[in-house]
């Protein structure tokens, strides 16, 4: 284990840069490269966003977000729960770009980058009792060198 | 040719929390008659879908409207973003403010 730790807050967008920072104190003690950094604070930034939006009725200011990060050697895992509505990003269907353009739209695109940057989205739920939300980005392998002058054969 | 060019300097993030007030500028320049837009970037150091969402949805009321929405000078990050999503093609984007005012529809 490199790194694990869990983040409680309210559902209020005011707390967006807190998970931010604690995505990122944890990605920088994680597995994955520099090169994920801006990805993987995206991705658990519009989860959350998700939840504050949809999760639970407007009038509830103290809903409970926990965001669960463990980070190992092979992959770094977010867990994100909460107590709202119950709500599978796999149910919507992908994002058609142009026509969002075109006819003005301006939400629904966070479940779209989500599943484009992580490796699994996984959700489940328990019914009245708690959603999860397990997004896992693995390490990328790194590639095979090429013996040199052997014919381009990888071992 | 309506309104003039307007140069909006944004700073800080784009995100679900600061996102409405990015759109209601955007909204206020159109309601004015200003479709020409230059939004500079180079302050921001973050943006997810849902500032990224006032661009994209806005987009085509500028260009109904004669106008455009050229974002000028996105740091890596936001143009990081900006290919996730697929709109770098679909807009003008500068690095350079001269080069954003000469990039407007004649």
């Amino acid at each position: 284990m490199l790194t694990r730790g869990t983040l409680a807050i309210s559902n209020s967008t005011e707390n967006l840069p807190k998970v931010r920072s604690f995505v990122l104190d944890h990605f920088r003690k994680g597995p994955l490269p520099k090169s994920e950094e801006n990805k993987i604070i995206l991705a658990v930034d519009e989860a959350v966003a998700n939840i504050i939006e949809h999760g639970y009725p407007a009038d509830v200011r103290d809903g409970k977000i926990e965001v669960e990060i463990v980070g190992e050697m092979t992959r770094f895992t977010v867990y994100v729960r909460d107590e709202g509505s119950s709500f599978d990003p796999n149910s919507i269907s992908d994002v058609d770009i142009e026509n969002h353009i075109k006819t003005g739209k301006k939400k629904g695109l966070g479940v779209f980058l989500m599943r484009k940057i992580m490796d699994e989205v996984v959700y489940h739920f328990e019914e009245g009792k708690m959603n999860e939300l397990k997004l896992v980005r693995y390490v990328p392998e790194k590639k095979k060198e090429t013996p040199s002058g052997g014919g381009g054969q990888t071992l | 040719m309506k309104g003039g060019i307007v140069y909006l300097s944004v700073e800080g993030f784009l995100d679900a929390h600061t996102f409405e007030m990015m759109d209601a500028e955007i909204q206020d320049q159109f309601e004015q008659g200003n479709y020409r837009v230059i939004i500079d970037l180079e302050k921001v150091e973050y943006i997810s879908s849902a500032g990224a969402g006032v661009f994209i949805g806005n987009l085509s009321v500028a260009q109904e409207n004669e106008g455009e929405i050229i974002l000028i000078k996105p740091n890596d990050n936001v143009k990081e973003v900006f290919d996730l999503l697929g709109i770098t093609l679909m807009f003008k984007i500068c690095y350079d403010l001269r080069e954003a005012v000469s990039a407007f529809p004649a």
